[in-house]
């Protein structure tokens, strides 16, 4: 093989090298993003295509629907603190007393219990908290059932277990006994608020 | 310009070099540019001629010429170099052959002469064999028709039968217009001419064959009966060729029946036709020079053809040629590559726009399709996480009864005979009581006030059950009374906070699914 000879194929292998760095520097990364371009493309109309049609078949706007859960979450989450979830029990009480216009004379804390909702997983089991209370009161006939009333919707979660009524005197006055549970329920909501959801 | 044998012998023997300053001074006084072009048509240099018959493409033929001309040269001249021509214009229909003139010529020939041209500046493109372009002009003439021709060259002459297309008859052989004008030569020689090569040709072509009294040139006294002994052996060698041709090559035909034409440099000397015709005892017809050719009758006397496969080159300019035409092809290649990776990369980024422009115009459908999925997972969950406290409250408060509203309702229709002296409540067994004790202060033994009143206890919307669980008669001074104890049982109401029982409802319509 002469030096002429050699040469050229030399140059012939640089020029089939030039080449193949050309296309794998220029071209393969460009045949890359095309065919990952191509892919989401597939992807994206895929999703759209599937998710139109469930959306086209929804019988609500989810964000209508998400929207009543989150009131009727809310509306457990007040329920189960109270108008004022720092209060004790005994300022709940007389405060409700107080706008019933009955005369309380006393409120006796009974036991308190706290039980496990779940199946033992302490990171998402939900926990049930039950304060028991005893209630003596005096008043008129409308003022104990105003009273009997406004415990069960403004204390928050309380079940009235039982009560006496019975007269207190001979004027007419009612002198009530009333033991109440009231039951506070913590993490029982974990579904993070809702979210921007980025494209 | 013209040589003597002598001088041509010498000069091919030396690689042309006596002829490089000749050749330079041509160059640059043609005005040519530089580096032009140069086809050398070469004879008189030892090449070697033959008559193929081959079936098959060309090709074949060619490998057939190589082995038949390798019987030719010796094996100390080393490599040689084949042109063929082809004789017919179609196959013999019998052998289905076809008929070839090869001509050949060592290669240290070919490269002594292409050397020649370039000492003198030119490129060479190759030697074209006069011989082959002598033999393709003839096998031109007799191509169509059905004729004889015997046509005088420069060097050798050719006779040639042709019958329509095919040439069962091609004949070269050396006897040519040289041999005329070296006759004419010697006779000038003898006659004191010094160098009379031009003078030589220029007699041949214009007294041809003279009379025997006719004056050649007054000057010197000569006359025709000076030149016809030494032209006669020459004329009758001429002669005897052609005879021996058409009596061997005819194979039975007629000669009279065909058409005998004499062309080439022959028809340009004078007299030669009817001196032939004569002696083979043949009409010959003669062809007219051409008129106003300004080429000297030698270049009359070869069909102008440069094709590649009539013109020889030397190993040297064939791999020079090779290489150069490899190089041309990296040029091609690199500029072919370089035009296929842009229009590559052209094209790919023309796509990968377009489809970032449908994912762009598609992004809007995507983030509603997303959003929809995510508020449907959130909605999922959380109605989950709903119907799990509403399970525990179910299970650890149970109902809570209307217990207020109940007591309203049994005040409103407490009759006034009747007076409650004790209400207690309280749960049992899941359900919600009232136990009321009280007396009835009867007006006769048929009174009904308490059966009356427990009656519109039990129609009441917070009263599911009324149970009478004891009823006694006292004698009282006064007047008899029914002390009674009451159980009733209360409708109970899902423990929930207020305004929720509607959202329960709607928390159905979240199972639209997740796409």
């Amino acid at each position: 093989m002469s030096d002429e000879t050699r040469t050229l194929m030399m140059r012939l292998l640089l020029l089939c090298a030039v080449a193949a760095g050309g296309w794998h520097l220029l071209v393969k990364p460009l045949h890359s993003r095309a065919d990952t371009l191509e892919a989401e493309l597939r992807a994206a109309l895929d999703e759209v295509s599937t998710g139109e049609v469930i959306i086209n078949a929804a019988p609500r706007d989810p964000q209508y629907v998400l929207a009543s859960l989150e009131r009727s979450a809310e509306a457990y989450e007040r329920w189960w603190t109270g108008p004022n979830p720092k209060a004790r029990m005994y300022d709940a009480v007389r405060e409700i007393a107080r706008a019933s216009g009955v005369q309380l004379t006393g409120v006796e804390p009974g036991r308190s219990q706290t039980r496990i909702i779940g199946e033992g997983d302490q990171e998402n089991d939900t926990l049930l908290r039950i304060e028991s209370s005893t209630i003596d009161a005096t008043g008129s006939f409308e003022q104990i059932t105003r009273f009997i009333q406004r415990i069960g919707t403004d204390l928050g979660a309380v079940r009235i277990e039982s009560f006496h009524l019975g007269p207190y005197d001979g004027s007419g006055t009612l002198h009530i006994q009333a033991t109440v549970t009231r039951f506070f329920i913590e993490h029982a909501f974990r579904t993070p608020p809702r979210q921007e959801v980025s494209p | 310009m013209s040589f003597s044998p002598g001088v041509w012998r010498d000069a091919v023997a030396s690689g042309f070099r006596p002829f490089d300053a000749w050749l330079a001074r041509a160059a640059a006084e043609s005005g040519l540019p530089k580096n032009p072009s140069l086809v050398v048509h070469a004879s008189g240099t030892g090449m070697r001629t033959d008559i193929l018959q081959a079936a098959g493409p060309e090709r074949a033929a060619i490998g057939i010429a190589h082995a038949t001309m390798a019987e030719q040269f010796e094996l100390e001249e080393g490599l040689f170099q084949v042109a063929l021509c082809r004789l017919d214009g179609k196959p013999d229909p019998d052998s289905k052959a076809a008929r070839y003139f090869i001509a050949a010529e060592t290669d240290t020939t070919l490269d002594r002469i292409a050397a020649f041209a370039e000492r003198a500046g030119f490129r060479c493109a190759g030697v074209v064999p006069l011989a082959r372009s002598h033999a393709l002009r003839v096998s031109r003439l007799v191509a169509s028709g059905s004729r004889l021709v015997c046509d005088l060259g420069e060097h050798e002459s050719i006779v040639a039968l042709g019958e329509d297309g095919i040439v069962p008859l091609f004949r070269p052989f050396s006897v040519g217009a040289a041999s005329f004008i070296d006759a004419y030569n010697r006779a000038l020689e003898q006659a004191g001419l010094e160098d009379p090569q031009e003078a030589a040709r220029e007699f041949v072509f214009r007294f041809g064959v003279p009379g025997r009294d006719q004056v050649l040139d007054e000057s010197r006294g000569l006359t025709g009966r000076d030149v016809l002994p030494l032209l006669q052996p020459v004329i009758q060698r001429f002669a005897v060729e052609i005879k021996n041709t058409i009596r061997f090559g005819l194979e039975g035909r007629d000669p009279e029946s065909l058409r005998v034409e004499m062309t080439g440099l022959a028809a340009e000397i004078p007299g030669i036709t009817g001196v032939l015709s004569s002696q083979l005892d043949t009409e010959i017809i003669g062809q007219d020079p051409p008129e106003g050719s300004a080429a000297p009758p030698y270049a009359r006397s070869v069909e102008r053809d440069t094709s590649s496969g009539g013109t020889l080159r030397p190993l040297r300019l064939i791999r020079q040629s090779e290489r150069t035409r490899l190089k041309k092809m990296m040029r091609f290649g690199a500029a072919a590559a370089l035009v296929a990776l842009g229009t590559e990369a052209l094209t790919t980024y023309g796509q990968i726009r377009r489809t970032s422009a449908e994912l762009e115009a598609l992004s809007p459908r995507i983030e509603a399709v997303r959003s929809f999925n995510v508020q449907s997972t959130h909605a999922e969950r959380l109605a989950g996480e709903l119907d799990t406290v509403r399970a525990a409250i179910d299970e650890r408060i149970g109902g809570v009864g209307p217990w207020a509203p109940a007591l309203n309702a049994i005040a409103s229709v407490l009759p006034e005979s009747i007076d409650l002296v004790d209400c207690r409540g309280f749960r049992e067994s899941g359900a919600l009581w009232y136990r009321l004790s009280g007396e009835v202060a009867l007006s006769s033994s048929e009174d009904r006030t308490l059966g009356t009143f427990l009656d519109t206890l039990e129609q009441s919307d917070f009263i599911d059950a009324v149970e009478l669980e004891s009823a006694r008669v006292e004698q009282r001074k006064e007047a008899p009374v029914q002390r009674f104890v009451v159980r009733l049982r209360l409708v109970s109401i899902p423990a929930a906070p207020r305004g929720v029982l509607l959202v329960e409802n709607d928390s159905g319509s979240a199972e639209g699914g997740t796409p």
